[in-house]
């Protein structure tokens, strides 16, 4: 299972919380595991067990957010980055709605284009766009960064 | 630059995901995560003995005072009636509030990679209007700003720091870490406002930030021109001195005896103050709470419902706040066990108190088991019943030999547990159960799949399983003569959401 790590890097991001990553893509993978007869013979298993998984994180958040408490939760050290930057990070991107952080992680870390999103997720590729430059400026906003870059 | 957002995302996944290694096994598809079951079953196994020693030190505050040469016991006057302190209010901090304890900051980052500001990276402004030095930096970077942190202004004008040694504040740094959002300072102007200066420095050692002046103050007065200015803290955090005589104050708690897993308790804290002085409330204090129980915790900051509390407290008078706490759900256990849970409370100044609770998990009660009934062929109607996720720990655990011969039938039981504090679980319309029988050890490695569906035996079922129930669903398969024999895992699923934990199993020719 090499590709664990890989494809929990999204999902990380996505959910900001490394708990609720792993079992996202533990809950692809048991997909996979169902659906494997179909899955096997894809010419990229992982990339469809990615989809998948970025897909069922948006659930996974809006089941969090129903349940938030105004504390924050307790958890163990390691499900939150350790470095300073990260840290950041992490806050501004919790600031975010879900739907963006889809975009702008599919965008941004797994470099996809607009339209491989758009297909990705079942979503219109305008939306997609509105979703990139708006969280996109969010987030600059927020780490200060400058953003100069066109969405393609 | 574009480059620099890639480049912090890929350190941001590189860092959470640090040392992230797969589960030995395939997915394990409900809410609990592989390693807070492995804690919790360590709390099981060492539940005899915590049950054996427990000695459960409950902490009951008397609300008397033993100050006296005498001796003697002297109650204390409560003002008015118990608070509730409200968990969304509680987190709108206000600059003008005092504190922060040191204990709210849950997630220091680590300090090894945290350097100083370069001065050229910051800038920094002095409002008067708003009463605050801000200091932002001008791209995205985390640094800390030295200690000795000052703003100087131009005489007449003299700058008095409010210095705060004995509160971290906030906690992270003294207050001192700079990120995107900046820090502040309260900056209040006293004295005469005809002299109001254009311009200062933001200072410390190896720091020197041009520090323009905007706006006027909300008020003038007649003396000399004075900026009185507060300890460094993050911005829209709590940035005023926490008052000295606040040490005065004594907290304690008043703690149920027990309280249920998986279900939220209040508890009530006794502000008090024993002393023959009056103790002002204002600025407002500011808390830090925290719950761990056996299975998990909450905790945090936040500040105390000033609008419905007095501005001080008068000598030898008492307030009570009522606060709230929600549980953690632990994994379903066949005993009742009793663990210890602790509390701790405090307000920014202020000694903390401690207190510890008996955190009880029920055994589940067990409904009558649902006999087999064989798949019909005809797909399950389709149930809309969703799980909740995290608090709602719901579990399905197989239970069955572990070696099934090749041509038997394997008979195994599914064992689910509605958690207290859950939601009932319907089971009408009847729901669908899904069983699958992988070929260990990875799914990667190309398992063979069997998969079968069916419905539950609803007519020899309960219409629903409540809160604090458990139900086994009896589950009869027959390992046909072409299975290879080997390591297999088992998983079950029903109203398909809720999946179990892997079984193994072994099939023997």
């Amino acid at each position: 299972m090499a590709t664990w790590p890989r494809l929990l890097r999204p999902l990380v991001l996505i959910t900001t919380d490394r708990a609720d990553a792993e079992d996202v893509l533990q809950e692809a993978f048991m997909k996979a595991a169902r659906e494997w007869s179909k899955v096997s013979e894809l010419d990229q298993p992982g990339a469809w067990v990615r989809r998948v998984a970025i897909n069922a994180a948006i659930d996974v958040h809006r089941r969090r957010t129903r349940q938030r408490n105004a504390y924050q939760q307790i958890a163990e050290a390691r499900s939150l980055p350790s470095d300073a930057m990260s840290l950041e990070v992490a806050e501004a991107l919790r600031e975010l709605p879900v739907a963006e952080r889809q975009v702008l992680v599919c965008h941004y870390l797994l470099s996809m284009p607009v339209a491989e999103i758009a297909d990705e997720l079942a979503r219109p590729s305008g939306t997609v766009k509105a979703q990139l430059v708006r969280g996109r400026k969010q987030l600059a906003d927020r780490l200060r960064l400058d953003l100069d870059a066109e969405i393609s | 630059m574009t480059d620099h957002l890639v480049a912090l995302l890929n350190r941001t996944a590189d860092d959470w995901c640090r040392d992230a290694k797969a589960p030995p096994l395939p997915a394990v598809g409900r809410r609990g995560q592989d390693r807070r079951h492995a804690a919790r079953r360590m709390i099981r196994r060492l539940a005899p003995a915590l049950v054996a020693a427990a000695v459960v030190a409950v902490v009951v505050p008397t609300f008397t005072l033993l100050d006296r040469p005498s001796g003697q016991a002297v109650p204390l006057q409560r003002v008015g009636e118990p608070v509730v302190v409200n968990d969304s209010e509680a987190v709108n901090f206000q600059a003008g509030d005092a504190g922060l304890p040191a204990s709210a900051g849950a997630f220091p980052p680590n300090p090894d990679n945290v350097g100083p500001c370069d001065p050229g990276q910051l800038t920094a402004v002095l409002d008067l209007a708003s009463e605050q030095v801000r200091v932002e930096p001008r791209q995205n970077t985390v640094c800390l700003l030295p200690p000795d942190s000052r703003v100087e202004l131009p005489p007449p004008v003299s700058v008095v720091l409010d210095l705060q040694t004995a509160v971290p504040n906030p906690p992270v740094f003294g207050g001192r870490l700079v990120q995107s959002g900046g820090i502040a300072f309260n900056a209040d102007w006293s004295g005469r406002c005809d002299v109001l200066p254009s311009s200062g420095s933001l200072v410390g050692v190896g720091l020197r930030v041009p520090l323009p002046v905007t706006g006027t103050p909300p008020s003038c007065g007649a003396g000399g021109p004075m900026l009185r200015v507060g300890p460094a803290h993050a911005a829209r955090r709590p940035g005023a001195v926490v008052p000295a005589d606040r040490a005065g104050l004594a907290i304690s708690l008043q703690l149920p005896t027990e309280v249920s897993s998986g279900k939220d308790f209040t508890y009530d804290v006794v502000v008090a103050n024993p002393s023959e002085h009056t103790i002002a409330l204002r600025p407002c204090p500011t808390f830090s709470a925290t719950f761990r129980g056996p299975t998990g915790g909450s905790g945090g900051g936040g500040r105390l419902p000033c609008d419905r509390l007095p501005g001080r407290l008068e000598a030898r008078t008492k307030l009570v706040l009522v606060m709230h706490v929600r549980t953690s759900n632990a994994e379903p256990t066949k005993t009742e066990i009793r663990a210890e849970g602790n509390v701790r409370w405090g307000i920014a100044g202020t000694p903390e108190a401690t207190g510890t609770l008996s955190v009880v998990q029920h055994a589940p009660e067990q409904l009558p088991a649902v006999p087999y009934l064989a798949p019909t062929g005809q797909p399950p109607a389709k149930s809309s019943f969703r799980y909740p996720g995290g608090n709602g720990a719901f579990a399905v655990i197989l239970a069955g030999p572990a070696r099934v011969r090749v041509g038997d039938t394997l008979r195994y039981r599914a064992v689910f547990t509605n958690p207290e504090g859950g939601p009932v679980v319907p089971l009408t319309p009847c729901p669908a159960w899904t069983e699958l029988l992988a070929q260990a050890p990875k799914v990667t490695n190309r398992p063979d799949i069997v998969e079968r569906t069916g419905a539950v035996n609803c007519a020899q079922a309960p219409a629903k399983i409540g809160p604090g129930q458990q139900i086994a669903f009896e589950m009869e398969r027959v390992i046909g003569p072409d299975t290879p024999p080997g390591a297999y895992q088992l998983y079950w699923q029903i109203h398909n959401g809720l999946v179990s934990a892997p079984f193994d199993l072994e099939i023997v020719p």
